[in-house]
């Protein structure tokens, strides 16, 4: 008896709710690949693959097989979703797990059908997808099924999901390919128009952790300064430079607005009924991108409405996903299969 | 303002330490309520509650907590710890939200298992009535219907075996001269010969005289009908065979060959050669004979056939294993008891139903 599972299968990480245990895998969604003599083979997935990302030689590659939330390479993905089943089954043989996976809610059905099918051929018995903005507003609890409207906004990796959910069922969706990928080519790009300074993607992703921020200081503030590393362009050689916060929330400006837009147009599209519950509850973010310093100021400046982030806003999703395996009975109504 | 009328809370529901903590916090920083509310963009009541501990009065748990961190942070306060203490005070904020999908009302009041149930039951029921009503298990004589009401007095009514019929000259009395032997127990084999009588054929005359009568037989009905005959009472005659354990017979019928053991009989027209009845009889088993000039009679067991004339039985013909060869089937000559004397090759009698017999009665019955 292998145990059913629910995968989040973000463009960053890749979190595993196994029924009964909870989420036992959190790894980033990359898988390192070997040419050994012309034949690929797997040689590491996860935090080990993405430590060799952008440090490889020529017999390897460290691929991020999902971009902008759906797959882009389908047999890496495949590979890693595969790994995952073994590692959380220990081993065992003939795992046939029932998996959930949750796609984009702005993804096509040609999108969907790679996810379901590469799920399906890394060996479950039964795929069902669920669509990103129902599992994150589950999973930060929000009373989806009442007769009131609840906002969620997911900012991940690669997508970012605004929806309204009202009995159960989206109202409105809309899904734009702004997340925590694109403020790492800000930043990046920044820097090297700036500072003249050329720096990898897990350098970019580290200061944004570090002291990203939606909307710069205070007047007459500064905020965290962190040393960045990478290769000058005039010359050639390593260097490193001082970034601080103020700059890194300019760079930000641009992914920020995409996000605040695509708010203000679901906003625009809700119904009136709905539009007044969210004026009272407002909106929750949840995903990676949530936990941008300032993000939940500048979007209650720009909308004028509470905004708040949610509990486990990195967990949101899987957590959402997982509950939706437990309660597969009640839940099966934003279930949904390909087939 | 401790508790807001109305608003249903209890013990677990509060969160008033924390809530303490946040007003503190707010005091301190000399911050208004409103103020805090207007900048934050949260309502002023869910402040309020948040800072009185009504956590009730809150539009969910996840937007409390949600509330809770943003305002904490706000004040510049550790909001994983308070969110943790909030947590640990009110039981309330910990469950979690009921996700009840709306489902959609059922076509039908009734379950499909008490469809199930119901129609099994009326099967059920249907079976036992039937049962019951069928008469299975009975015994076969509480089985047969009565006789209609309308046919009660006919069945009762004796026929006297010499009705006077007004019937043609050619000799084909009613039927209802067969009453008569209504003691004899030919009950069992009528059964068989009724099956000889199919009451598809209806002759002409038959048609025209009543239509309770059956058909002739097949042999019968090759035989040409017989213009003119008429039956005086046709209800009468077919109750009174019904009453006499004969199968009912074809008009003018007056005699009637039955098996007393099995008999090989044949019976042809002397006139025209062709043979009507060419087969063994078993014992009880009737024959009736068309009322026909110049029938021979062949048997092959003298001792088991009798003739019936007008539903009497005459007299034997010979003993057991007997053959009896061409015997004219004449009625009259039958009831004078000429056929059981004759020989084997019949005189040429003077009757008008039995002209030259020569070849015919020489010739050897086939078989």
């Amino acid at each position: 008896m292998s145990a059913d599972m629910a995968i989040d299968l973000g463009t960053a990480n890749t979190l595993v709710y196994v029924k009964g245990r909870g989420i036992v895998l959190d790894e980033p969604s990359v898988v390192a690949i070997a040419d050994v003599r012309g034949k690929k083979q797997v040689l590491a997935v996860g935090e080990e693959a993405k430590q060799m990302l952008g440090r490889t030689p020529g017999n390897i590659q460290a691929i991020r097989p999902l971009r902008d939330g759906v797959i882009a390479d389908f047999e890496v993905a495949e590979e890693m979703i595969k790994h995952f089943i073994r590692k959380v089954h220990n081993r065992r043989g003939f795992a046939s797990p029932m998996i959930i996976v949750c796609v984009p809610s702005g993804s096509t059905a040609v999108e969907r059908r790679a996810i379901q099918e590469s799920a399906e051929s890394a060996g479950a018995r039964k795929v069902l997808l669920i669509e990103e903005p129902m599992a994150a507003a589950i999973g930060a609890g929000l009373p989806v099924t009442e007769p009131s409207g609840s906002m969620i906004v997911d900012i991940g990796g690669g997508t970012t999901e605004v929806a309204v959910i009202s009995l159960g069922g989206i109202v409105y969706s809309r899904s734009v390919r702004v997340g925590g990928d694109k403020m790492d080519e800000a930043i990046i790009s920044y820097i090297r128009r700036n500072h003249n300074l050329l720096i990898g993607e897990s350098s970019a992703e580290r200061i944004k952790m570090d002291i990203g921020a939606a909307a710069p200081p205070e007047e007459y503030e500064e905020g965290p300064y962190r040393e960045v590393k990478g290769r000058d362009l005039m010359n050639g050689v390593p260097r490193e430079v001082m970034v601080g916060q103020r700059q890194i929330s300019e760079s930000l400006a641009e992914p920020v607005s995409a996000i605040v837009e695509a708010v203000k147009v679901a906003l625009e599209n809700t119904p009136p009924e709905l539009a007044a519950d969210i004026v009272d509850k407002g909106i929750v973010l949840t995903g990676g991108g949530a936990l941008l310093y300032r993000l939940d100021q500048v979007l209650r400046d720009a909308t004028g409405l509470p905004v708040v982030v949610a509990e486990d806003a990195l967990q949101c999703v899987a957590l959402g996903t997982g509950r939706a395996l437990e309660e597969m009975k009640r839940l099966r109504n934003v279930l949904t299969s390909m087939y | 303002m401790m508790s807001a009328p109305g608003a249903v809370y209890d013990g677990s529901a509060e969160a008033p330490r924390v809530g303490s903590d946040l007003r503190a916090a707010r005091m301190r920083l000399g911050w208004d309520l409103p103020e805090v509310a207007a900048s934050l963009r949260i309502r002023l009541t869910y402040l309020e509650a948040l800072e009185e501990g009504r956590i009730a009065d809150l539009p969910g748990n996840a937007y409390a907590l949600g509330f809770l961190r943003t305002y904490a942070r706000a004040l510049g306060l550790d909001a994983a710890d308070l969110s943790r203490r909030f947590k640990a005070e009110a039981e309330a904020v910990n469950r979690k939200t009921e996700l009840v999908f709306p489902a959609p009302v059922p076509d039908r009041g009734v379950p499909a298992g008490a469809i199930v149930l119901i129609g099994a039951l009326l099967a059920v029921g249907a079976y036992v009535g039937w049962y019951r009503l069928s008469g299975e298990g009975k015994l076969p004589a509480e089985v047969v219907t009565p006789v209609p009401a309308r046919l009660a007095p006919l069945a009762e009514q004796v026929v006297p075996p010499s009705l006077p019929v007004a019937s043609a000259p050619v000799g084909s009395a009613p039927a209802t001269g067969q009453a008569a032997p209504a003691a004899t127990p030919a009950s069992g084999g009528s059964m068989l010969a009724g099956a000889d009588i199919p009451a598809a054929s209806v002759s002409p005359a038959s048609a025209a005289a009543a239509l309770p009568v059956p058909g002739y037989s097949p042999l019968a009905a090759q035989a040409p009908a017989q213009p003119g005959t008429t039956t005086a009472a046709p209800g009468g005659a077919a109750s009174a065979n019904q009453a006499a354990g004969l199968p009912p017979m074809p008009d003018g019928t007056r005699i009637v060959l039955r098996a007393k053991s099995d008999a090989w009989i044949q019976v042809r027209d002397r006139a025209s050669g062709q043979v009507l009845l060419n087969r063994t009889l078993h014992p009880g088993e009737t024959w009736p004979v068309p009322a026909k000039p110049g029938l021979l009679l062949t048997t092959g067991n003298a001792g088991g056939t009798e003739i019936l004339v007008d539903g009497a039985v005459s007299a034997a013909l010979g003993g057991p294993g007997v053959v009896r060869r061409d015997l004219p089937m004449d009625p009259d000559l039958i009831k004078l008891g000429k056929l059981a004397a004759a020989g084997p090759v019949p005189a040429p009698v003077a009757s008008a139903a039995a002209p030259q017999p020569t070849t015919a009665a020489s010739r050897p019955a086939p078989q």
